[in-house]
């Protein structure tokens, strides 16, 4: 039902110089690389993701090939076989038996054209999956290969070790070779060291107003002249900017209905309706104005007064498996791209009702566990929002990756 | 249904290979969760410790892992050096493997019909590791195997098997073979223990014996199988030359000591108690709790081999009497049993069970000496005063050159007997162990045969 | 025992992050193991030699190295050489190389059973000879092969692992055995060691070939150092020329061996030391945090009180310098994780707590 936003379209493409002018020197002066896009939802990663493969297609020093864990829209790459796009939906499901087979002749068909060795096996698929694994290690490819892998942080454990295993690893065998992951949520644990290492960039949102007019330009949005208020109220990600964009409602409700598909898309599917759903979503307004991460003991009695325990832990565990919260050093933080419009819509629409009760109940919060940590004061003094704050802006540098994830 | 083995047993045999029943009394020590790890341990005790009690436990709680037991022994031929000697020790070891594969395994349901490879590591096994001839070697026990189990291994042993082991196969395939055959037969792992190391002394062949330890856990390679591990239950003497291999400072093999609390002792002699009576006691419903867990805190050490010896007549008592023994009767039966005596001449010292006393002066120490080599004997003052002071066994006839007058040791011989006591009796006024008998001389009760 | 701790499952863990000292038993090793920067050369194409002190990771890293080379599929081929033995012949080395060439390659079969039967006669004779030397015997081994159910079986007897994925052996494991079986050798004379290094890159499709070499102070005979580098010194004179090839010696050795001038004698053999500090080893707990809790969180603040903060720096920094090194560090944290209350957390008085006179091993 809320697919229609998951769209790319070159044209519609904007700001991302940055990231793009990054990648495209560090493929030209390095034989090798493993680059990976975090960002929050709505952040552009997809996209980001597309228009790199669309730039380096016209390259005929790098053979890009574009793997797509999560159903999306790209019409312009319809038929182009070295693009794959899962068929499932959310992405959250094993491969199936055939997939992984299929993704991997696919892929050695767009890096070189050798023959396949077939097994005289009685598990067919098994023993295809490892001989291809073993070709693509071999690859005599003389363009190099530039691998990009869309959303794998999100995707099921299983789907992202087996492309780490079948995939990554054999094709990383090669002298030249790049490899560029995106995602949001939890960072995955890899067991290969180029991962491990690999550059990473944060994808932040739009950051002056002018981008916002840009991109409603692009879109050919009628609301090309509200460009200020959706950009103060979108934060800047450019999904929410899109979906507001192609609204006709009032900035509030067309705020109210982006939010409503981010977090409905990201939750599972027996979530998304119902009494669940807005149970959920009143306890994710509740974190929006939660500033600090929490842990579940900090938070219970301010979600649920009535039956805390059991609830949190459910709530937090959906939350953590939708990719709508994740872990942040001390304790759990709502996605920015979620947080920060929410904050906005709050102020919006319940200048004169919920908001102030909700603020009044987490500073209570926030005093009960000042008393019962004296140490930890200082943090827990940060727990609630200064009146009116909608999340200040974060700086942008030219160069979007920070040297190594472990430096 | 069990049979409960009579109280005198259950406290006193302390063998522990000879009890059965071990596994209902078993208290584990604290090391216990480190020994049934699957890397390599080496637990040091004293003897009388529980080192074999931990060992047959071990055993026990690990039913899938084959536990074959060497018992290390000098190497008559001429032993070798170095890595060629941790070959020849290997060589007892493959031994004590196979001859637990064979007794103890029940190979011939296990493995039923072996595959080619396995038949073939097997009979290199058997004709390789025994002491001769290994059709022989089986005739020679009978009834240990049925003739089922007979039968297969005379077919096995009849099968014409390539060698699967040649001169260069180093010690760690071999070792890694083996664990094939026994990984075959269904068992997840090998730990190899070793026991019984306390009859080895450094005046007999304790060195020859050490050295081969030393040699083993300085191979890494042969601590370094998957699957394999050396659970070694050695004396804590043997520290001295273990710890400073490089298995040890290597972390290939973990060094661990077989300590008990008082209260894992306590513990320890309740269940055995309870065993016995069939009924669930504690110290406390047996006598006095206080005044006899302090005695056996102050005698009885930090092993179980004493705790239990002191408890077992405290139950005969209770059993005789049909009640709690009350605190007189408890302070009465301690007077009763006191701890056993032992000199320990090499540092002029005297044991009482466990509790070491050291007695500084040596003309003291041979009083006691006299008096423990002649058990039974009324010690008169001349005799006592002739040995200690002139190491004269009899008394001399006064005109001999040695002879001195009463008048000038007696004060002297008194004040030593008193100083004695002082040192070594639980109440220096009503002494048990060195006792008077009024007109006649001293006598040493209560002496450990 | 502590009847009160907590479960891993309620702090967060899928498995016990510090439940491993051993690498070659730690099935997670992958996934955590810290390579510090300056042995990361260990993974690259040139010969090496890794010095640490006892307990400073070096079988890890050796691991470490075997998997990330068996991960690219053989294209750069991992040899494991762990002497079995010690032997005053300065040609040991060489069979014992052999031996676990020989090994590499029936691993490397197995591995991708359909391979053999594409290879021309003259090839398969050679693989053939080479596989002669294996211990037990071919025989012994195709037997293995034969009967065997499971890959693991053959990884286990022969010490190595697979290079693929698969874990079943089937009916293409029995036709290369019957196949290896029937096969005639020939008259010819064994391959050398270096035909045997050139048939890995011309049949298996092998770019580097990358020797790891472990173990060699492992014996009574090599304690010493100057023992130990006599042993050795064969090896380093083959170096040169195996670079020549792509054929790269890793050697793995003590510490006490770095500064000895004739191991700088062999110009073409670079050098580095595992050494841990303390970021280093605040590293180690994080990253065994991060692939324990699935990637949810890297830090043990995140299982602590509020008000404690850089918990790993904290720890590592109580290591008195001797005992800088991933194992005390590790041990440190599965103490504290053990003692960690129900319903708790890390403490500072816990993380501060003075530590008992002599420390377990385990």
């Amino acid at each position: 039902m809320t697919e229609y936003y998951k769209i790319y379209r070159s044209a519609e493409f904007v700001n991302r110089h940055v990231e793009l002018d990054a990648i495209q020197s560090r493929l030209r002066q390095n034989t090798r690389g493993a680059f990976i896009f975090e960002g929050e939802r709505g952040a552009g990663k997809t996209s980001l993701m597309f228009e790199i493969f669309r730039q380096l297609s016209a390259q005929k020093e790098f053979t890009p090939f574009f793997i797509g864990l999560f159903r999306y829209s790209a019409p312009e790459f319809e038929g182009d076989k070295k693009v794959w796009i899962r068929e499932e939906k959310n992405g959250r499901d094993n491969f199936q038996p055939g997939e992984m087979e299929a993704l991997l002749e696919q892929l050695a068909g767009a890096l070189g054209d050798r023959p396949v060795q077939t097994g005289n096996s009685e598990n067919k698929t098994e023993y295809l999956k490892e001989y291809l694994a073993r070709d693509l290690a071999r690859n005599p490819a003389s363009a190099a290969p530039v691998l990009l892998v869309d959303s794998i942080y999100e995707a099921d454990e299983n789907v992202r070790t087996d492309v780490e295993k079948y995939i990554v690893a054999p094709l990383l065998a090669s002298g030249r070779v790049f490899v560029i992951l995106s995602g949001r949520g939890k960072r995955p644990v890899w067991s290969r060291p180029e991962l491990q290492n690999a550059e990473i960039a944060h994808l932040l949102p739009l950051k002056n107003k002018e981008q916002v007019r840009e991109q409603l330009e692009k879109m050919k949005s009628k609301r090309i002249d509200e460009y200020e208020t959706i950009f103060d109220l979108s934060g800047g990600y450019p999904l929410i900017v899109r979906l507001m964009g192609s609204s006709d409602k009032s900035p509030e409700l067309a705020l109210y209905d982006a939010l409503e598909i981010l977090i409905k898309d990201a939750l599972p599917e027996n979530a998304q309706g119902g009494q669940e759903f807005d149970d959920i979503r009143t306890q994710i307004e509740k974190l929006a104005l939660v500033q600090i991460p929490f842990r579940i003991p900090d938070v219970e009695n301010y979600l649920y007064e009535l039956d805390p325990g059991g609830n949190t832990n459910k709530l937090v565990n959906t939350l953590l498996k939708s990719h709508i919260l994740r872990h942040e050093g001390k304790g759990y933080q709502l996605n920015q791209s979620i947080a920060r419009p929410y904050q906005k819509w709050l102020l919006l629409a319940g200048q004169n009702r919920e908001r102030a009760d909700l603020m009044a109940k987490l500073t209570e919060t926030s005093e009960r566990l000042q008393a019962q940590y004296p140490a930890a004061r200082s943090w827990y003094q940060q727990m609630v929002p200064a009146e009116g704050t909608s999340g200040g802006s974060e700086s942008n540098s030219s160069n979007p990756f920070k040297a190594r994830q472990r430096a | 249904m069990k049979t409960v083995p009579p109280s005198e047993v259950l406290f006193k045999t302390l063998k522990a290979e000879n009890e059965t029943w071990l596994g209902d009394v078993f208290v584990p020590p604290p090391v216990f969760e480190r020994l049934a790890s699957d890397h390599s341990v080496i637990l040091y005790g004293e003897p009388g410790s529980g080192k074999t009690a931990a060992r047959l436990e071990l055993m026990k709680r690990s039913p899938n892992v084959f536990t074959p037991l060497w018992k290390p022994e000098p190497i008559m031929e001429t032993p070798a050096t170095g890595t060629a000697l941790a070959a020849q020790s290997m060589g007892r070891v493959l031994r004590a493997c196979v001859e637990a594969l064979i007794w103890e395994a029940g190979l011939p349901k296990r493995l039923n019909e072996p595959p080619g490879f396995i038949a073939s590591a097997l009979q290199w096994f058997l004709k390789t590791c025994l002491p001769y001839d290994p059709l022989a070697y089986l005739q020679n026990q009978p009834g240990r195997l049925d003739g089922d189990e007979m039968k297969w291994y005379e077919k096995l042993l009849a099968e014409n098997q390539p060698s699967v082991i040649t001169e260069q196969t180093g010690l760690k395939d071999r070792m890694q073979l083996l664990l094939s055959i026994v990984r075959h037969a269904k068992y997840d792992g090998l730990w190899v223990m070793a026991d019984e190391l306390e009859r080895w002394d450094a005046l007999r062949a304790g060195e020859q014996v050490e050295a081969q330890l030393d040699a083993i856990l300085s191979t890494l390679v042969l601590l370094d199988v998957p699957g394999i591990a050396f659970k070694l239950f050695l004396p804590s003497s043997l520290r001295k030359v273990v710890g400073k291999t490089s298995g040890v400072s290597r972390r290939r093999a973990a060094e661990v000591d077989l300590e008990w609390t008082a209260g894992d002792l306590k513990t320890m002699l309740e269940r055995r108690a309870s065993y016995a009576l069939s009924s669930s006691v504690t110290l406390r419903s047996l006598c006095d709790e206080n005044l006899f867990d302090g005695w056996l805190r102050e005698y009885g050490g930090s092993a179980p081999r004493d705790w239990l010896r002191f408890t077992a007549p405290l139950i005969a008592e209770f059993q005789k009497q049909g009640k709690r023994l009350s605190a007189d009767q408890t302070r009465a039966f301690i007077l009763r049993h006191p701890a056993p005596l032992r000199l320990g001449r090499d540092r002029r010292e005297v044991w009482l069970g466990k509790k070491c006393i050291p007695i500084g002066s040596a003309y003291e120490f041979r009083i006691l000496d006299y008096l423990a080599s002649h058990p039974g004997k009324i010690g008169s003052l001349e005799e006592l005063y002739y040995y200690a002071q002139a190491e004269l066994e009899s008394v001399p006839d006064s005109g001999e050159p040695k002879w001195v007058p009463r008048k000038t040791w007696r004060a002297a011989m008194d004040t030593m007997i008193w100083r004695l006591r002082q040192k070594m009796e639980p109440n220096p006024g009503e002494p048990l162990y060195l006792v008077t008998h009024h007109g006649k001389g001293l006598e040493l009760l209560h002496v450990e045969a | 025992m502590t009847t009160a701790k907590r479960g891993l499952p309620d702090l967060g863990f899928a498995f016990d992050p510090f439940e491993h000292l051993d690498s070659a038993r730690d099935v997670h090793l992958q996934s955590y193991m810290v390579i510090p920067r300056a042995v990361e050369s260990a993974l690259a194409e040139q010969p090496l030699a890794v010095f640490a002190q006892p307990g400073g990771g070096k079988s890890a890293l050796r691991i470490y190295a075997s998997n990330f080379y068996r991960d690219s599929r053989g294209v750069r081929f991992p040899i494991t050489y762990v002497p079995d033995g010690y032997s005053a012949d300065p040609g040991a080395h060489f069979s014992g190389i052999e031996t676990s060439l020989a090994r590499a390659v029936l691993i490397y079969l197995v591995s991708y059973p359909d391979l053999f039967s594409s290879y021309d006669t003259a090839t398969r004779r050679e693989i053939k000879r080479i596989l002669q030397i294996l211990p037990f015997g071919l025989d012994f081994n195709l037997g293995l092969m034969q009967s065997a159910r499971f890959i693991t079986d053959l990884e286990q007897t022969l010490g190595v692992s697979a290079f693929s994925g698969l874990k079943e052996m089937g009916m293409s494991h029995r036709d290369l055995g019957r196949e290896l079986q029937a096969l005639k050798a020939g008259a010819a004379a064994r391959p050398s060691l270096d035909d045997q290094f050139d048939l890995l890159k011309t049949a298996f499709g092998a770019k580097s070939i990358h020797l790891l070499v472990d173990g060699l102070d492992g014996f009574m005979e090599t304690s010493s150092a100057p023992a130990l580098l006599k042993w050795i010194e064969p090896l380093f004179e083959a170096l040169q020329n195996w670079e020549a090839k792509n054929i790269h010696l890793k050697v793995f050795l003590p510490m006490d061996i770095a500064d000895a001038p004739s191991v700088a004698r062999f110009g073409a053999l670079r050098t580095a030391t595992l050494a841990w500090d303390d970021h280093l080893l605040a590293e180690i707990i994080r990253k065994r945090v991060f692939a324990a809790s699935s990637g949810v969180f890297d830090t043990l603040d995140a299982i602590s009180a509020p008000d404690v903060r850089g918990s790993e720096l904290t720890l590592a920094r109580q290591l008195p310098g001797d005992r800088k090194l991933p194992r005390h560090i590790i041990m440190k944290c599965k103490k504290i994780i053990d003692q960690i209350p129900g319903q708790g957390w890390i403490t500072n008085e816990l993380l501060n707590a003075k530590e008992a006179a002599h420390d377990g091993i385990l």
